[in-house]
């Protein structure tokens, strides 16, 4: 198998490929065959083959478990294990091979689904005889409890409640105590005493102590975590209906840091990083992927690995890993769940466009104020008021904002699933369906979302369980051709060059109104795809998911997985731009002039592309409890990951009609096509020991071995390994008295990681084709370095500390959890060109230089409560985290400003750096007696309404030296969230507020020289008002107005109401009659309201630094909706 | 349970299997060095990327943005000099060299910057590698000839901008010692020697004639016309600099002589070839300067640079100048991207030799034609600017501004009497458009992400117009008058107006603004002469048109200041020479910065 290529051998990848998946198919068939030879045989009336001497009889009875599925319950003290016996059976029922085992001696065995009671008739070392102790489980509800596990505390003695909550033991002393215990409820002892029926109502476990958590390939129980794992379930996610799932993350969880940058459907989500690291590796159920295309209903649960616990991802997982865990079925009859929900969509915060008269009186005051010549001032002064005055049709006032606009876009999200299963087959069903619409009115796209998913659980033997899951999305976004993004080259730069001053219509209705939006015409045409054209992207994203589990009987607690993941994404891309010819008409002589054209012919641009990942996971999983106090759990896994991807473009154009738009309808002569592909892929070795002693101590130890075809041979394995250490005080039995203590854990780790986020082949140097150039009469292909190479090339290594306490108080009316972390992250990625002069001529190869280190801390507090018809939980979280450049690869600065402005090493990573301003000038003596150069040409091109600046070094003139911090950077240290979830009765109201601090952003609106936003008109400084604080200098006004300085550069702190949500459920009395489980109408509201001063500019905190106005606008949604189970 | 085992043990040996393939990936869009430097095709390709990098080829544009001509930038070089602005200032792209123009070429620098050191190196390689390709040693002379010329061109390029700049041959290694990677500034004279000394050597490994599969690749004769117009800046730098800094911006005067004498060599090797001569053919004196720019590979033409009509970005080799400079209609409601100076249009003289400059005060009181106005004006003006009336496409452009009624007010928008106001040309400019290498067939209202670099004129980069002018001027500083004023009369006998008796300097420097005008000369030259600080530290006007409505003649309006500012244009004497900048200073302190610059 192992075939080693020499250099220029060729041979078919598909084949390779191939035969990669098939050696993981054989491998499956191989683990399946045995596991079902092992099981065959099972039955009630099992037989099995023995052949023991001198042996204790424990080790006969492990033999016997080993070799069936039976398991024993017995009393140590009652039995002697220890006594040796000779056995020797061939093919011989179990219960035979027992009597035989315990002949002439008292013990009984008992067969009880597959446990064999092992008992005694008489009474040893002075115990009393044991009794029959009965009794029925149910939760607070009434429910009865199936699969309680009643253990008699101290002993292996013990049952499962049956499927109507009953239990019954034998044997029981007066002076035992039974130990209660179900996942998601809180464990319960009660002494026996003279009782011989006891009943009990298992409480849940209000701190979700026994939750089970999803953390890096498995899951542990919250109780136990050493690591900083914060989780998020299911019924959060789903509270407001949002498109992209990032969104509904925001605030919920301590350290992860969000900022939605636009509110394009299909484009909206928020960009998240773990206690602001950078992006986060993604894995949906053992995948990378995506998760913002996954129907939040479709998610149980979500955990985010801050610290050391995220090492076992090794050389990816530097930034934290976010995990995703999707529904599965479970053992219960089925359950359908149909959602469907109505939701608005409208602008947060835009500016405004300006009115006709708006725009030509600051267009001629811009022009007077710059002290250009009166006779050519772009409008007269009688023109601007016609324009005000708008009764005269030559001087049009056309709001374009109305008439492209919608205040609100519709968006609705529906989605059924069933659930359901028996022990032996469970299974979840979804099929999902979302529409989001854009905020243009006429024809402006939208992006339109399926998702479906199957995930089948299967108990083939009761070794052998399979996993099947198989999910499919299907996204396409429909948007008028003209990119939605953000900055120049964008509809906004069109929004805002598309005049007030033309008309919206022309007379002829055939002919489209030219309004300038720089080259195209005007918004109102580029937004409507059917004048203008579209640009549609189709995706489909396939992934299936096939599971082996086997349990190795022989050694207890062994079992052995086998996981294969196949992943491909189709991407197709179809752009089709239409020509238009736009005119202006003059309304006394009738005349339409042309006044241009966005194409002369129709150009169709196809996409196609196809990326595919095949992941294969072999794993051994080791869990065993050895006597009471020893828990142990280990892990190995051996993955591989292989990546292809394929893109291919084709076109055409010069289509004679718009009519047809298919690809054969263009000229052949403009026929153009491209494409490439490229592979990736990656080896690892993953192990991890956890144990726990008493519950108490708690060790968890983690290495990952990783290798990625990015990196060259030599430094292509990385090892990342991680512990971390729990201590659950409350556990103490010092402790134990201390009543008001529900929770006290701390916990410290450390683990080291990496980042390979590098691109791929850094380390290999060749040719690519680049330019081109003329000869002759053919084009020439020009072929360039890749560069020099760095052969030593590796990913980043971060090393990360953590230390952190979980506690809860008086059952939950105080509880919180406090992270404190520190990461140190080296081998960033940099060339070393600053270092080495340009003349070289060639960049030098990425080298691993530079270093960063990472601090801070995260709180969460809370309180919870239950009255009988009352339930509240609030809780509040706040976190800080900031970066340090340790080393930055630069320049050795001699001049103490340049050292002070531009150095990086040893500085926050978030500085800005810009001119202090002090107001603006109100009086031409303020200028006559400002003591400094500011303009570097006497001050004579400044004029009251300019910018002053402070000339911070006093050297009578303002240069670069004046500099200095004006700020921190453009994403949040500070992140705080807060919850209030209450439920009253049949009514539940949710809240969420969600605010980021300590961020800044670049406020400039005027993108180009357009004046065309309505708040520059109000904000602006204006010789009639000559207010020094005017949030905008003079039009016309000095160059040095634009200089990066406090006065744009603007704290964008916020706090909002990020959603809202208030529902209702229909009593049970009422829903039963129809049958049914759950019915709930709600309604719900996102980004409902926000303080943030930026508001006075008309821009959203959360803008892009610098664009404001310049992209899609985030949006507030208002939803009703309605959850029905049955 | 050993069964188990085993199995277990087998499936890991058999997954470990497959760390080899998987890891084993290689790049799929990458050539190897052995195939590159084995491939006689390839080895042109290498080739290919560095003229493809030669942006400046194209009119002095950059790499910046889009690179080279595909792109505005192409006509930085002339709106920064006195013959013309951009116009579409609401435009940061354009404001950028309207502001570079007011003053805003400081140490920042930032505009026409060229800092070849990349594609330097490459043909330093280039010349290391070649004589052991696989290439005939007689290719391969010619090929290292060829990329001779480059590196020369590229030198020179530089040392024009720059002054003294480090000169490196070789391709420099990490290990290569300190002072070698952290060069000082050689000086400016050394640049200039070392770009002639290397035409020295190669002219004669270059050939006579290219065939027309290699038209675009330099000859004997553009080698020789680099030589020409390089010495010639050596000289005139020698004759009106300063030597500063020891020499490392500046040329001492002694050495002016020997270079215009270089200079003078090389042009009149040029011209007693007998290859070449100044395009001649159309009876239309206007129409025949206009196909000097439009017919490919005319008998003036040294050195071009190929243009077909495929846009840049599709991965043709097209240029934008017709998107950008035509008259409207245009696709997007703009065109005429550049607005040229009445004082430049003024330069042209009429054909009797008679001055150009119009009467402000005479002309601003009557009422005109076009004709009229432009009567007797040297063809080259009609060759070189579009204006009110210029044919276009079967009409005629209207720039008006405003229509005079019978009572004598100016109406300035609406139609009177079916005559709309204005006219639909950027009539709020300098009215004087630009019509040298625009191609009247070219289609403007192409789509406004594709077809804007879809201009297939080939762009000349030395004709032999410029060899004459270089001669003319050369001799005349040597003091042979008689070949300048022959030189200066070819060229006026060929455009159509009256030829001279008596040759001056100013008259020399004239005829050469008129006839390469917008050909990116007349800021270098400004610069080399040293007037620039005179010459582009003031005003310029434009024009303005408004139409009668009772005779349909013109009112003509002289409009100052057209930059449209108070703040008059600024070109300080620090600007003979621009900035290193703080960050190649930073990133070598060996560097220093050109005096002047803070």
């Amino acid at each position: 198998m192992n075939k080693k290529l020499k250099p220029g051998d060729t041979y078919a990848p598909i084949l390779t490929k191939l035969s990669r998946i098939m050696r993981l198919m054989i491998l499956m068939f191989i683990l399946g065959i045995n596991s079902l030879l092992a099981a065959s045989g099972y039955s009630q009336s099992t037989k099995i083959s023995l052949k023991m001497a001198d042996t204790r009889v424990e080790d006969v009875l492990n033999q016997i478990e080993s070799k069936s599925e039976f398991f024993f319950l017995f009393n140590q003290k009652q039995i002697d294990v220890n006594r040796k016996v000779s056995i020797e059976a061939k093919d011989e029922k179990i219960s035979d091979i027992l009597d035989d085992l315990f002949a002439g001696t008292d013990v009984k065995h008992q067969v009880i689904d597959r446990q064999i009671v092992l008992t005694t008739t008489s009474v040893t070392e002075n115990q009393q005889q044991g009794k029959k102790v009965t009794g029925k489980v149910s939760d607070s509800s009434g429910a009865s409890l199936p699969g309680v596990s009643v253990v008699v505390k101290g002993t292996t003695t013990g049952v499962i409640t049956d499927n109507s909550g009953n239990y019954a033991l034998s044997n029981i002393p007066d002076n035992a105590t039974l130990q209660f215990s179900f996942v998601g409820m809180k464990m319960q002892e009660l002494f026996v005493g003279s009782k011989t029926t006891i009943n009990i109502t298992l409480a849940e476990d209000a701190i979700g102590l026994e939750e089970v958590i999803a953390i890096g390939y498995g899951t542990q129980k919250k109780g136990n975590l050493t690591g900083s794992i914060g989780s998020v379930k299911s019924e959060e996610l789903t509270l407001a209906p949002v498109a992209s799932t990032s969104n509904a993350l925001a605030g919920r969880l301590p350290g992860l840091v969000s900022l939605q940058s636009s509110g394009q459907p299909g484009s909206d989500a928020a960009a998240l990083s773990i206690r602001g690291f950078g992006s986060a590796l993604v894995i949906v159920d053992g995948i990378e992927s995506n998760f913002n295309n996954i129907d939040p209903n479709q998610i149980e649960s979500i955990s985010i690995l801050k610290d050391g616990s995220a090492s076992i991802y090794g050389s990816r997982a530097g930034n934290g890993v976010i995990l995703i865990t999707s529904k599965r079925g479970k053992d219960q009859k089925p359950i359908i769940t149909l959602n469907s929900s109505y939701t608005l969509q409208g602008i947060t915060y835009m500016p405004k466009p300006a009115s006709a008269g708006q725009y030509a009186e600051m267009e001629r005051e811009k022009w007077l104020q710059a002290g250009k010549p009166i006779a050519s001032a772009p409008f007269t002064e009688e023109q601007i008021k016609k324009y005000y005055d708008g009764t005269d049709p030559q001087y049009p006032n056309t709001n374009w904002y109305k008439e492209t606009v919608r205040d609100w876009a519709p968006q609705q999200q529906h989605n059924l699933s069933v659930r359901g299963g028996s022990d032996k087959i469970k299974y979840y069903g979804f099929f999902g369906y979302l529409d989001q619409q854009t905020m243009w009115k006429t024809n402006g796209g939208d992006y339109s979302r399926y998702n479906i998913q199957s995930n089948i659980d299967a108990k083939i033997t009761d070794d052998l369980s399979i996993q099947l899951d198989l999910s499919s999305i299907v996204e396409d976004r429909k948007f008028p051709w003209r990119p939605q993004s953000s900055g120049a080259n964008t509809v906004w730069q069109d929004f805002w060059n598309t005049l007030p001053i033309y008309p919206a219509q022309l007379p002829d209705p055939t002919k489209l109104s030219f309004a300038n939006g720089s080259g195209t015409g005007g918004v109102h045409i580029i937004t409507n795809s059917e004048i203008a054209g579209y640009n549609n992207t189709a995706n489909q994203n396939l992934k299936g998911t096939f599971i082996l589990n086997y349990n190795i009987k022989p050694i207890k607690g062994l079992s052995a997985k086998a996981f294969i993941n196949y992943v491909q994404d189709y991407s197709k891309g179809k752009n089709f731009t239409k020509p238009i010819e736009f005119y202006t008409y003059d309304i006394a002589s009738k005349k339409y002039t042309l006044a241009g054209a966005l194409g002369s012919q129709a150009q169709l641009a196809l996409s196609r592309s196809e990326n595919r990942i095949v992941t294969g996971q072999l794993s051994l999983n080791y869990d065993n409890t050895f006597g009471t106090d020893h828990h142990l759990t280990a892990l190995g896994l051996y993955e591989v990951i292989d990546y292809k991807n394929e893109w291919l473009t084709t076109g055409r154009d010069n289509y004679l009609t718009t009519r047809i738009e298919e690809l054969f309808a263009g000229s052949v002569e403009t026929m153009k096509n491209n494409g490439a592909s490229s592979e990736m892929g990656r080896a690892s070795y993953v192990g991890r020991v956890n144990y726990s002693f008493k519950n108490k101590y708690l060790i968890e130890t983690t290495l990952r071995a990783d290798a990625s075809a990015k990196f060259p041979s030599d430094s292509r394995w990385g090892y990342f390994p991680g512990v971390s250490l729990g201590w659950r005080l409350n556990e103490e039995s010092f402790m134990k008295n201390i009543t008001a203590l529900d929770e006290l854990k701390v916990r410290a780790s450390y683990g080291s990681s990496g980042n390979d986020a590098v691109g791929n082949f850094q380390y290999l140097s060749g040719y690519r084709f680049s330019g081109q150039w003329l000869i002759g009469s053919t084009t020439q292909k020009g072929l360039e370095s890749t560069g020099l190479s760095n052969p030593d090339l590796t990913w980043e290594k971060i090393k990360i500390y953590n230390l952190g306490s979980n506690f809860s108080f008086w059952k939950r009316r105080l509880f919180g959890e406090a992270d404190v972390f520190y990461r140190e992250r080296s081998g960033l990625i940099a060339t070393r060109i600053l270092t080495l002069p340009n003349t070289f001529g060639a960049s030098l190869p990425p080298e691993n230089l530079n270093s960063i280190n990472d601090r801070g801390f995260e709180l969460v507090l809370g309180t919870s409560g239950t009255t009988r018809q009352f339930k509240y939980e609030i809780s509040g979280n706040i976190s800080w985290s900031r970066a340090k450049w340790d080393h930055y690869e630069e320049p050795v600065y001699s001049d103490t400003d340049q050292s002070r402005i531009y150095k990086k090493s040893s500085a926050w990573t978030d500085i800005q750096y810009g001119y202090l301003s002090d107001g603006l000038f109100t009086s031409l003596d303020e200028i006559k007696n400002l003591k400094f150069n500011q303009d570097n040409k006497g001050n004579v091109s400044l004029k009251p309404g300019d910018i002053k600046y402070v000339d911070t070094n006093n050297d009578g003139i303002l240069d670069w030296k004046d500099q200095v911090k004006i700020g921190k950077g453009t994403t949040p240290h500070w992140m705080v969230g807060g919850t209030v979830n209450l439920k009253y009765k049949n009514f539940d109201l949710s809240t969420l507020f969600q605010g980021a601090f300590g961020y800044y952003s670049y406020i400039s609106l005027d993108h180009g020289t357009l004046l065309v936003p309505e708040e520059i008109y109000k904000l602006r400084w204006t010789e009639k008002t000559n207010s020094a604080n005017a949030l905008i200098p003079r039009l016309g006004g000095s160059t040095t107005n634009s200089y990066v300085s406090d006065y744009w550069y603007k704290k964008a702190d916020y706090l909002r109401l990020k959603m809202l949500s208030i529902g209702y459920n229909v009593p049970k009395n009422i829903i039963t009659r129809y049958n049914l489980q759950e019915l709930r109408f709600y309604f719900s509201a996102t980004n409902l309201f926000t303080i943030s001063k930026l508001k006075n500019y008309g821009v959203d905190p959360e803008a892009q630094s610098g664009q404001a106005a310049y992209y899609y606008p985030q949006q507030k949604t208002i939803t009703f909706g309605v959850n029905l189970s049955f | 349970m050993k069964n188990i085992l085993n199995t277990l043990l087998f499936s890991f040996i058999l997954l470990s299997s497959c760390n080899k393939d998987v890891l084993d990936k290689k790049p799929l869009d990458i050539i190897t060095d052995e195939t590159v430097w084995g491939d006689k095709i390839l080895i042109d390709s290498y080739l290919a990327q560095i003229y493809s990098e030669m942006y400046f080829f194209a009119n002095e544009s950059t790499g910046s943005g889009w690179p080279g001509d595909a792109w505005v930038e192409v006509y930085a070089v002339n709106e920064v000099s006195d013959e013309c602005m951009p116009q579409w200032r609401d435009w940061e792209e354009a404001l950028s060299k309207w502001r570079y123009k007011h003053g805003n070429l400081k140490i920042s620098g930032g505009l026409m910057e060229y800092w070849g050191y990349g594609t330097i190196r490459k043909i330093n390689e280039f010349i290391d590698r070649v004589p052991t390709s696989p290439l005939e040693p007689e290719a391969a002379k010619g090929k290292i000839a060829e990329s001779r010329f480059l590196r020369a061109f590229a030198y020179f390029a530089m040392v024009k901008r720059y002054g003294g700049i480090p000169l490196i041959t070789k391709a420099q290694k990490i290990s290569d010692p300190q002072e070698e990677l952290f060069p000082v500034r050689d000086k400016e004279e050394t640049i200039y020697d070392f770009v002639i000394s290397e035409i020295d050597a190669i002219v004669n490994d270059l050939p006579e004639t290219v065939t027309s599969a290699n038209i675009g690749r330099p000859t004997k004769y553009a080698a020789l016309a680099l030589k020409s117009r390089a010495a010639l800046y050596a000289g005139s730098i020698g004759q009106f600099g300063t030597v500063q800094i020891n020499g490392i911006v500046g040329i001492p005067s002694a050495k002016a002589t020997n270079y215009y004498q270089a200079s003078y060599d090389a042009s009149k090797a040029i011209i007693s070839s007998g290859k070449y001569a100044l395009y001649n053919l159309d009876a239309n004196k206007a129409m025949n300067f206009r196909n000097i720019f439009l017919v490919k590979n005319n008998s003036e033409v040294i050195f071009a640079k190929r243009h077909d009509n495929v846009n840049w970005l599709a991965g043709g080799n097209g240029w934008n100048v017709d998107f950008w400079q035509c008259p409207r209609p245009h696709a997007w409601g703009r065109g005429n991207n550049d607005g040229a100076y009445l004082e430049l249009a003024e330069a042209f003289e009429h054909i009797d030799g008679t001055s150009g400059k119009l009467d402000k005060t005479v002309v601003e009181q009557g009422l005109w034609t076009t004709d009229e106005l432009w009567a007797n004006k040297d063809p080259r003006f009609f060759g070189t600017f579009y204006t009110q009336g210029t044919p276009w496409k079967g009409d005629k452009l209207d720039f008006h501004k405003g229509i005079r009624l019978p009572n004598g007010t100016i109406q300035t928008d609406g139609s009177y009497e079916g005559k709309l106001a204005n006219g639909n040309q950027d009539f709020d400019g300098t009215c004087l458009g630009i019509l040298k290498y625009l191609d009247e067939s070219h289609d403007n209202m192409a789509g406004a992400n594709s077809g804007w670099a879809t201009s297939s004129q080939d762009w000349q980069i030395f004709r032999y117009a410029e060899i004459l002018l270089n001669y003319a001027e050369a001799a005349f500083e040597l003091g042979k008058t008689a070949d300048a004023l022959d030189a200066i009369n070819q060229i006026r006998n060929r455009a159509g107006i009256a030829t001279l008796s008596i040759i001056t300097r100013d008259k020399i420097r004239n005829e050469r603004r008129v006839e390469l005008a917008f050909e990116g000369h007349r800021y270098w030259d400004l610069r080399r002469w040293r007037t620039a600080v005179s010459d582009l530290s003031k005003y310029w006007s434009g024009i303005r048109y408004i139409l009668d409505a009772q005779t349909g003649k013109y009112q003509i309006m002289i409009v100052d200041k057209i930059d449209g500012t108070t703040n008059v244009p600024q070109f300080r004497p620090e600007n003979y020479y621009f900035p290193i900048t703080l960050s190649r200073t930073g990133n070598n302190p060996n560097l220093v910065e050109n005096p002047g610059y803070q």
